[in-house]
């Protein structure tokens, strides 16, 4: 009963927002009505309208097809993940579909220089459809967003209401010049020996990696200091999650961890590669700072030997604060995702103002591949491998790639910011997604990167010619 | 009639393949100056760079050499793209858009004041013959619909120059007729209008100048009037003679030194058959999903009435 009231629900929020936006559309300048051409076409020629029902009644039935419920907290992840992934994925689609279908249509039969023949029209081609199709998006993300929040808050009502938590990260994990610095001013008066005969760069980067083993790391029996920076909170307790990695123990190994925060104290049972979450109460002290101390007592059982605890990546060990609603996070991890159409969309227009529409739209998939790709980037990435240059290497054709390489990693690094805006998995994890993280996406995706795009998507059309002829 | 209002001079086209190759002559050095309040006809067969001239006089197309002035100005520019009015030769409208809808777009992207817009829209519907079927999209319109559709867009800016390209293409003859009336019409209120198209007999009623194109070089040029100059020939109509009366005739014109060249029976013109079926279906009040009688002019265009 549920699933058909949420559809109906839906697809009734959908056809309310696009006869809202037709509305919009059909007062103001000629940019607008562009626009209104777009939502009209994309809305006549079914394209809006099937796949918002794909949409819709797919989100709708996902519970049933994945057999999970929200009412229980790994059931509310995967349909959390899987949600989003599956608005994610359809209006990515129908994202790129809109754009190069409609302006390479425009070009192909003619219309484009037709109609460019009105006065201004070819500064308006990209602005005004990119505007319907962003429009257009929107009208479909806001029902799928809302029938999203209803599956998980009509089931449980907790976890509609739950709150987000922002993970912070210990302060040793980053390791500062400033803590090189001091590092190496203690070792070179300890043992100038072996400090001093190096380079400075390279004494520099062997005491990072010292600093960084030793942050991330414990060995039987030692303490470990972490300090993290808390956020103003109301608060009475802070989440401490750890998920350790034990070497090459066996993964149903079980070692005990000492916790201690202030007077507070325990000791617990972990498991190699297994997440475990502490809760530990604050004190009203006024601090923001917060001293954890971990101990390391080694394997459970006698005969097992591990000889230390590592933590690999910076989510290892976290202090989980309530931050915000998850309402608030959900919606501005969609904001993210319109963003991305946005710039998608962008890129799409732009590449069909010379490219037809089958090839316009492989372009786009490889885009979109090639950036999630980017997510994986900074695990190539070795700041200490700067290679050393033969001067008598440096000819033209090295300089030549060099810069290549250069502007390459320039744009690989340029597509970590879109990995950056996904941020579902942050939701679903119940994690807060903060207003700077919407703001830079916004900034560098919505902003620079469209805005790019259409430049240059508007400097093809002005340069070319269009002929009004069919196919021509 | 001093003012030019286009003025060509040495104007070459020669259309590249990808490679930049050239591969086509469109246009090989044409002259063309049109003046204002003139009615110009471009002719030639097909493929002869009629289309390909007028897409470069609207800037549509760039010109490989020559001189191109439009309106004073360059050719595509903004400020000639709001006094030329445009009808190309394949319909390219929004096949989703209705009949009134499209002329909305046009009216809204052409910047016309927001109070002007709607009664343009509806006059124009009316002129030509579109009202009933202003509310169906484009794309289910009959081909000479589309023509029709095509013909009001051109208009709805009141623009000073006016290019048809093939106006009369797939117009039956009731439009093919409204639209020599509409250019004569236009005219009288100092529009300037270029058309082509291949019916000579459209073009020799409504056309003070025609150039004639082939292989993209000015063959001829001149007034109608001058280029059809007459031969030494007349043609009489009268009630037909009976057979003894004819060699009495011959015999009279023969006396006074006039030769008889051919002497036949006139039938009635299936055009003027076709227009009297059609007037007496409309007046029986018969139903049709397609183009109804148009109308006249409307008066927002050019004129003394300016204003909407
Ligand atoms: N975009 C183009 N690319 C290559 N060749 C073209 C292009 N447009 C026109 N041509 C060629 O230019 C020549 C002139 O074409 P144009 O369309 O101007 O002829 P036209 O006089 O309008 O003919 P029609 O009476 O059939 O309309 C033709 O040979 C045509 O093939
Ligand atoms: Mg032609």
């Amino acid at each position: 009963m549920i699933p058909f009231f949420l559809a109906i629900l839906g697809l009734l929020l959908l056809v309310l927002l696009l006869l809202a936006f037709d509305k919009w559309c059909r007062v103001g300048g000629p940019l607008l009505a562009l626009t209104g051409v777009l939502v009209a076409e994309v809305w006549r020629r079914r394209l809006l309208p099937v796949s918002g029902v794909i949409l819709i009644v797919g989100q709708v039935f996902l519970p049933v097809i994945l057999g999970v419920s929200p009412a229980d907290e790994d059931g509310l992840r995967t349909l959390l993940d899987y949600g989003q992934g599956w608005i994610a994925l359809v209006l990515l689609l129908v994202t790129m579909m809109m754009s190069c279908a409609s302006l390479s249509d425009e070009r192909e039969s003619g219309r484009l220089g037709f109609m460019s023949l009105r006065p201004g029209m070819e500064l308006r081609w990209l602005p005004g459809k990119w505007a319907g199709v962003i429009g257009a998006v929107l009208v479909m993300l806001i029902p799928a967003t809302t029938v999203l929040y209803l599956q998980v808050s009509l089931e449980s009502p907790e976890a509609g209401n739950r709150r987000a938590k922002l993970p912070i990260t210990a302060l040793q994990f980053e390791v500062t010049e400033e803590d090189i610095d001091s590092f190496l001013l203690f070792k070179l008066e300890e043992s100038p020996l072996e400090w001093g005969l190096q380079s400075p760069e390279e004494s520099r980067r062997r005491a990072k990696r010292y600093l960084e083993r030793q942050a991330r790391s414990i060995s039987k029996g030692g303490k470990s200091y972490l300090d993290f920076d808390l956020p103003p909170t109301q608060e009475k307790s802070v989440q401490l999650s750890l998920r350790p990695a034990m070497g090459k123990a066996h993964r149903s190994r079980v070692a005990r961890l000492g916790v201690k925060v202030g007077d507070y104290s325990q000791e617990i049972l972990v498991t190699n590669g297994k997440r475990v979450t502490v809760d530990i109460p604050l004190k009203e002290s006024g601090s923001n700072q917060v001293q954890v101390e971990l101990e390391f007592a080694g394997a459970v059982a006698e005969e097992v030997n591990i000889p230390a605890i590592y933590w690999i990546d910076d989510d290892s060990v976290q202090l989980k604060v309530t931050r915000g609603s998850f309402f608030g996070s959900l919606a501005r991890s969609q904001a993210l995702l319109l963003i991305r159409c946005a710039f998608i969309s962008a890129l799409s227009l732009c590449v069909s103002t010379f490219l037809g529409f089958p090839v316009a739209i492989l372009f786009g998939i490889c885009f979109l591949i090639a950036a999630s790709g980017g997510g994986f980037a900074g695990a190539f990435e070795d700041e200490g491998a700067s290679v050393m240059v033969d001067p008598r290497q440096e000819t033209t054709a090295r300089y030549l790639i060099d810069r290549l390489a250069a502007a390459g990693s320039q744009i690989v690094s340029g597509l970590k910011a879109w990995a950056n805006s996904n941020t579902s998995e942050i939701v679903s994890a119940g994690e807060f997604v903060s207003w700077t993280r919407l703001g830079r996406g916004l900034f560098i995706i919505g902003g620079l990167w469209s805005g790019l795009a259409l430049v240059a998507g508007t400097l093809v059309i002005r340069r070319t010619e269009h002929a009004t002829g069919d196919n021509r | 009639m001093s003012e030019s209002v286009i003025e060509v001079s040495g104007l070459w086209k020669v259309f590249r393949d990808f490679w930049m190759r050239p591969r086509v002559e469109a246009i090989r050095g044409i002259d063309l100056k049109i003046q204002k309040g003139e009615v110009f006809g471009l002719l030639g067969p097909n493929g002869s760079g009629k289309s390909t001239t007028i897409q470069v006089l609207l800037g549509l197309l760039f010109p490989t050499r020559g001189e191109v002035k439009v309106l004073g100005g360059n050719p595509g520019s903004s400020e000639s793209k709001k006094r030329i009015g445009y009808l190309p030769e394949d319909s390219v409208f929004y096949p989703f858009l209705t009949g009134r809808e499209m002329l909305n777009l046009c009216a809204r992207l052409s910047q016309v004041p927001e109070d002007c817009r709607k009664s343009r829209v509806e006059e124009l519907l009316r002129m030509v013959g579109l009202t009933a079927a202003a509310d169906r999209e484009i794309g289910d319109y009959s081909k000479g619909m589309q023509r029709r559709i095509g013909v009001a867009q051109a208009l709805i800016h009141d623009p000073e120059l006016i290019i048809l390209d093939e106006p009369t293409n797939g117009l039956d003859p009731i439009g093919v007729r409204q639209v020599k009336d509409w250019i004569r019409g236009l005219q009288k209120r100092g529009k300037t209008i270029l058309i082509t198209s291949h019916l000579l007999a459209d073009v020799e009623e409504v056309c003070d100048r025609v150039s004639i194109l082939y292989g993209g070089k000015v063959q001829d040029e001149g007034e109608v009037e001058d280029i059809l100059e007459h031969q030494n020939q007349s043609q009489w109509i009268t009630t037909t003679p009976k057979e003894d009366q004819v060699s009495v005739i011959r015999e009279c014109f023969r006396d006074q030194g006039v030769e008889v060249i051919s002497l036949n029976g006139s039938r009635r013109s299936l055009e003027e058959k076709f227009l009297e079926t059609v007037k007496m279906a409309r007046s029986d009040g018969e139903v049709t999903a397609g183009a109804e009688e148009g109308g006249q002019l409307p008066s927002f265009l050019g004129g003394e009435a300016k204003g909407c």
